[in-house]
């Protein structure tokens, strides 16, 4: 687990301002949820601290150290992506162990610990599949499993259940808090899903047009948003969800 | 890692330069520009122009239409034994075009054997027309068919719930999916028959093409100068296709849908017929190679006889099919990796627009502008009259194609890979060899037998590049052509066919394995 | 460890593996070029190409010689263009204008044997004679008879439309034959009214063949009626069996003649002395005694059946001068670009 600051980072992309001087810190082995609509700089923003792309100017701190030059495989990071991203000629034993296996250089030892890892995911029954025999949800566990088998300090999601149907999100979350529980990673986890953000976290962070809105606790954001767009975005679709449930039950929430 | 990829992508744009642009300029800047209107005023060559012109709408227009009828057989008819066609349409590919020519004089020609019981012959005009067809319609129809199993089939069924007619089916669907094909298909068939000389040469009597036209020039003279000036005529056609292909939207998805067939026994007999009327003709110009290779005389003595064979065998045919089997086998191990590598940092390494535009720019240039080019621009260097050249020569000429299917195939691969190889520390050759290229591998066969073949019966590129220790066995078939010895010429295109076939049957049995 | 390492020891020698190839190519064949082979050109017929391979074969049987055929017009072009770095190092039934004209690119032969050669056929030190051909007209004989016409006697009788599609002449800037009907014709008609003839007859031809022997070989297929080729290829022919008449123009019989030589730097080259000492005098005289009847040699006999003897030669002045060459080629590109 680490601790990250991050401070002033702009990036400019065809004259438009994606991330306008963004800065926040994450705590060690905390959950922090990014929450925002489709173009607001969320997934700029992780592929930023990942090292994937650059940014224009700002600092990247991971335990005190600058990592903002830093090559991506120094970083002890890891990530989720959206599409999964397993490799379709390697069966899931394989795609967990491949690159665990080029990092410690022993094959034996990397099956060892990508089959304990499957077995926190509860993959271990479908070892031998391939990535086209298995579900959206079982795919994303595999995929959880490649990027935690290298043990980093930071994961980061990038909106990782918005293809998988509601069922799947709610076990998959389920599991996710019970591995972070396990491993105290910090975690990273991009979203759209109000409801997801809110339930999964420590702590929220609504971002707008390229800024942070606002980042607390699920609680605070909830009752006290600190700007409009966060109580329109935010509070009044949650109301609005609660109060259907509430229509649904007759329970008073 | 980072300075390994910086060197193999600098490596791979100098080769770019030197082997397409570099010529290229050279053979422009030696352009003698006096020469350009004394050719402009001589009457001959205007000819050859308009003929060629002529000529090549005509045919094109044919040959698409024709492409256009099998590949709606195939896709939207109830047709049996479709995957029967699919594979033996394109074969008339396997063989050189001169090859057709010299098949269609066989049977058409003056003294052919129909001619002789129809009374007519086409030799000139109409011959150099159904010569061009002939070779060419196979490579518009793969481009349709393409263009037909790539359709979002979705959509008509949309239009069968909004009511559409037919007619505006076709207006409003098919025709907005397959422009872009059918425009390709036209552009590629002009280019195709614009810049050929084998037909002509063969079956053109004294039509005289602008191909033609360059071939004696410098073949026969040396006359580079005009030769180069020609070549600018040359690449006009391809230069407009070319810039199509480049600007042109793809509406192309991966639809799972398949077509609703509809039932109509009358059309499905039709174009039965159709098709395999077609087909029969094609390979009656096959079947006249097999029929000359075996005969002794056609006119003194019509026996069996194998002396053909053996004289072309005593003429050292076997050096030459070992010359031809090395080139093609260098030209394809080593082209399909320079396109693959190219495809990679054009499609997954961030783009490279230069690397792009001058991996595809080869297909604006044709055999013959290209091979003159490397004649002017090294016939003074130490590898001129090596294997090396005619190597380099094949692998820059049909670079485009096979880039194109390695560049295709990349980018459909999930974009993600590049992004884990980071964060997981996987290295680049790591992932070319463990992700990359085994989700590839159909492609890459594909890549290697195109080139292969391509290199085998190409005779425009090599003409000028070539010397007798390593003549390719398609000259072969040029330097019997000029001798008239037909069933020589026979015996070397069955053989070319064959070779070709065994090739193409390798790799289709492999990827269909692979299933 | 194991996975990189495997992957190494497999990168090392498919590397070396590429450059061993490519050197291959590089050197491999540039090797060969310089030291083992000899490589003749010749602008023969296929017939006595084959007699020379032949015949070449069984005398040099440990030899690597290479034998490529190449039209008059396209050796002359190369040699002018490539000079000394051309691949052959003998060049044979070159037309004698253009070896008068390429004669620095040409070895001094006067150390050969030429005691058994005429007088007055040896007239240069860089080439040597090779042959002295005669032309004609040929018919299918059937054709004509079939029809019911008369041979065509003049050039004038060629332009007649009934013979549209069914004639057939070399082209005068790739072929030796070609040139020579050429020549002749302006010599007999004068320059202006050769061009309109020529203008003319393109017409009623089948095509311009880009070699000599074309018009003969498209007569035996069968594709056209009328050829104008080498008189001996005619006889050849007729010897075969092909029912071909023979037709005698009334301005006499056109001819050209070639030479043999060694491209300069190429004479002190391993064998090709000896080899060009036996193209020289018993090739040659094969060649003249059995296909192509001239009067080379002293002691010559001629053993080719049916060849028309008591030829009248036609008006060829300046068959063997290459400024006549140059400027007639420059007239031909009116008539054909």
């Amino acid at each position: 687990m680490a601790n990250m600051q991050i401070k002033d980072l702009t990036k400019t992309y065809k004259n438009k301002v994606v991330l306008d001087h963004i800065c926040f810190t994450v705590k060690d082995g905390e959950f922090l949820s990014i929450l925002g609509s489709s173009g607001c700089g969320k997934t700029t923003l992780l592929r930023i601290l990942i090292g994937i792309e650059s940014c224009d100017s700002g600092q990247i701190f991971k335990d005190e150290i600058e990592i903002t030059n830093l090559d991506t495989s120094k970083r002890q990071m890891g990530m989720v992506f959206q599409n999964y991203a397993l490799f379709p000629n390697m069966n899931v034993l394989q795609n967990v162990m491949y690159a665990l296996q080029l990092k410690i250089k022993n094959k034996e030892e990397a099956k060892k610990q990508s089959l304990e890892m499957l077995k926190i995911v509860h993959m271990e029954e479908s070892i031998h599949k391939y990535p086209h025999e298995l579900s959206g949800g079982q795919q994303q566990r595999v995929a959880i499993a490649r990027a935690l088998v290298l043990r980093p300090e930071v994961l980061l999601f990038d909106e990782p259940m918005s293809a998988l149907d509601a069922d799947n999100r709610l076990v998959l979350r389920k599991e996710l808090k019970q591995i972070q529980k396990e491993f105290h990673t910090t975690m990273i986890y991009i979203t759209h899903d109000q409801e997801e953000a809110f339930s999964l976290s420590d702590r929220v962070m609504v971002m707008h047009e390229g800024k942070i809105e606002q980042i607390d606790t699920p609680n605070v954001v909830y009752n006290k948003p600190a700007s409009a767009y966060i109580k329109h975005f935010v509070t009044e679709h949650l109301k609005e969800k609660v109060s259907s449930i509430e229509k649904c039950t007759g329970i008073d929430l | 890692m980072m300075k390994k990829r910086t060197y193999v992508r600098f490596f791979l744009l100098l080769f770019l330069l030197c082997t397409i642009f570099y010529p290229l300029m050279r053979m422009v800047c030696k352009i003698n520009w006096n020469d350009f209107s004394k050719l402009m005023s001589s009457l001959s060559f205007r000819k050859a122009l308009g003929n060629s012109v002529l000529v090549t709408c005509l045919s094109t227009c044919l040959s698409v239409g024709i492409a256009y009828l099998l590949a709606y057989t195939i896709h939207r008819t109830n047709i049996k034994h479709k995957s029967f066609l699919k594979i033996v349409i394109p074969l008339p590919m396997l063989i050189p075009s001169i090859s057709h020519g010299l098949g269609l004089m066989t049977l058409f020609g003056a003294n052919g054997i129909f001619s002789r019981s129809l009374g007519f012959n086409i030799v000139g005009f109409p011959g150099v027309v159904i010569g061009s067809i002939l070779y060419s319609f196979p490579v518009a129809f793969l481009i349709l068919s393409d263009g037909f199993s790539y359709m979002d089939n979705t959509m008509y069924e949309v239009s069968k719930i909004l009511g559409f007619s037919r007619w505006q089916t076709f207006k409003k669907v098919t025709f907005c999916y397959l422009k872009k094909p059918i425009l390709s298909a036209i552009f590629a068939v002009f280019t195709l028959i614009f810049t050929d000389y084998g037909v002509p040469l063969a079956i053109g009597g004294k039509f005289n093409t602008l191909p033609v036209y360059l071939y004696k020039e410098v073949m026969g003279l040396l006359n580079f100068s005009s030769g180069t000036i020609i070549s600018l005529f040359l690449l006009i056609p391809a230069f407009f296709s070319f810039l199509f292909d480049l600007l042109c939207k793809d509406y192309t998805t991966v639809s799972q849908k398949k077509y609703p067939l509809s039932k109509n026994k009358r059309r499905d007999r039709i174009l039965t017929l159709v098709t395999y009327g077609i087909l029969l003709f094609v390979f009656l110009i096959l079947g006249s190679f097999v029929y000359y290779a075996f005969i002794d005389n056609i006119v003194l003595h019509p026996t069996f006889s194998l002396t053909h064979f053996s004289y072309v065998f005593e003429n050292h045919l076997l050096t030459y099919l070992g010359n031809s089997l090395w080139i093609s086998l260098l030209v394809s191990i080593f082209g399909t990796i320079i396109s693959y590598l190219i495809a990679y940092f054009t499609a997954r390494d961030g783009g490279h627009k230069g690397m792009h535009i001058l991996a595809i720019s080869s297909l604006a240039i044709p055999g013959m502008v290209l091979g003159l080019s490397y004649t002017v621009s090294f016939h003074n260097t130490y590898f001129y009259n090596t294997f090396l050249i005619l190597v380099i020569v094949n692998i820059v000429h049909f670079m485009a194609s096979a880039y194109l299917m390695a560049y295709n195939a990349l980018k459909k691969l999930n974009s993600n890979y590049e992004g884990i190889a980071k964060v997981c520390h996987i290295g680049t050759i790591h992932l070319l060899k463990d992700v990359l290229i085994p989700n590839t591998k159909k492609t890459i066969r594909e890549m290697f037998s195109y080139f292969f073949i391509n290199a085998m019966i190409t005779i425009s590129a090599v003409a000028f590049l070539y010397n007798t220790k390593t003549m390719p066995l398609s000259i072969l078939i040029t330097n019997y052509e000029g001798n008239l010895m037909l069933a020589e010429a026979a015996i070397v295109s069955l053989i070319l066919f064959i070779v070709n076939l065994v090739m193409k049957g390798i790799v289709s049995f492999l990827n269909r394995k692979e299933g | 460890m194991k996975r990189s390492k495997n992957f190494e020891t497999k990168i090392v020698p498919s590397f070396c593996l590429i450059i061993v190839l490519l050197l291959n190519l590089f050197i491999g064949t540039g090797c060969s070029n310089q030291e083992n082979g000899i490589v003749i050109y010749t602008s023969m017929e296929e017939d006595r190409n084959q007699a020379l391979k032949e015949e070449i074969r069984k005398k040099f049987p440990d030899l690597n010689i290479k034998v490529q055929y190449m039209s008059t017009g396209n050796s002359a072009a190369k040699i002018k263009s490539e000079g000394k770095k051309i691949e052959a190092d003998i060049i044979v039934d070159l037309e004698t204008a253009h070896m008068e004209n390429l004669k620095e690119h040409f070895a001094d032969l006067s150390a050969f044997d030429t005691s058994q050669f005429l007088e007055d056929v040896i007239v240069s030190n860089t080439y040597y004679p090779w042959t002295n051909y005669a032309l004609s007209l040929f018919i299918d004989k059937e054709y004509f008879e079939k029809k019911g016409w008369d041979p065509p006697k003049t050039y004038e009788d060629l332009l007649d439309v009934k013979y549209k599609n069914l004639i057939a002449m070399p082209d005068p800037k790739t072929s030796g034959t070609g040139y020579a009907f050429f020549l002749n014709v302006v010599n007999s008609m004068g320059e202006e009214k050769a061009i309109d003839y020529f203008k003319e007859l393109k017409g009623n031809l089948r095509e311009f063949t880009s070699s000599g022997s074309g018009p003969t070989n498209l007569l035996k297929q069968g594709e056209i009626a009328i050829a104008l080729g080498m008189i001996s290829q005619g006889v050849s022919a007729i010897n075969e069996g092909y029912a071909f008449e023979i037709v005698s123009l009334e301005t006499g019989v056109p001819y050209n003649g070639t030479s043999i030589g060694i491209i300069s730097g190429k004479e002190n080259k391993e064998h090709v002395k000896e080899v060009f000492e036996y193209l020289l005098n018993d090739f040659n005289k094969l060649d003249k005694e059995n296909y192509l009847p001239s009067s080379l040699f002293k002691e010559q006999t001629n053993k080719v059946k049916n060849y028309p003897t008591d030829l009248k030669y036609a008006d060829m002045t300046g068959i063997d001068d290459i400024k006549t060459k140059e400027h007639l080629n420059e007239i031909w590109s009116e008539i054909n670009g």
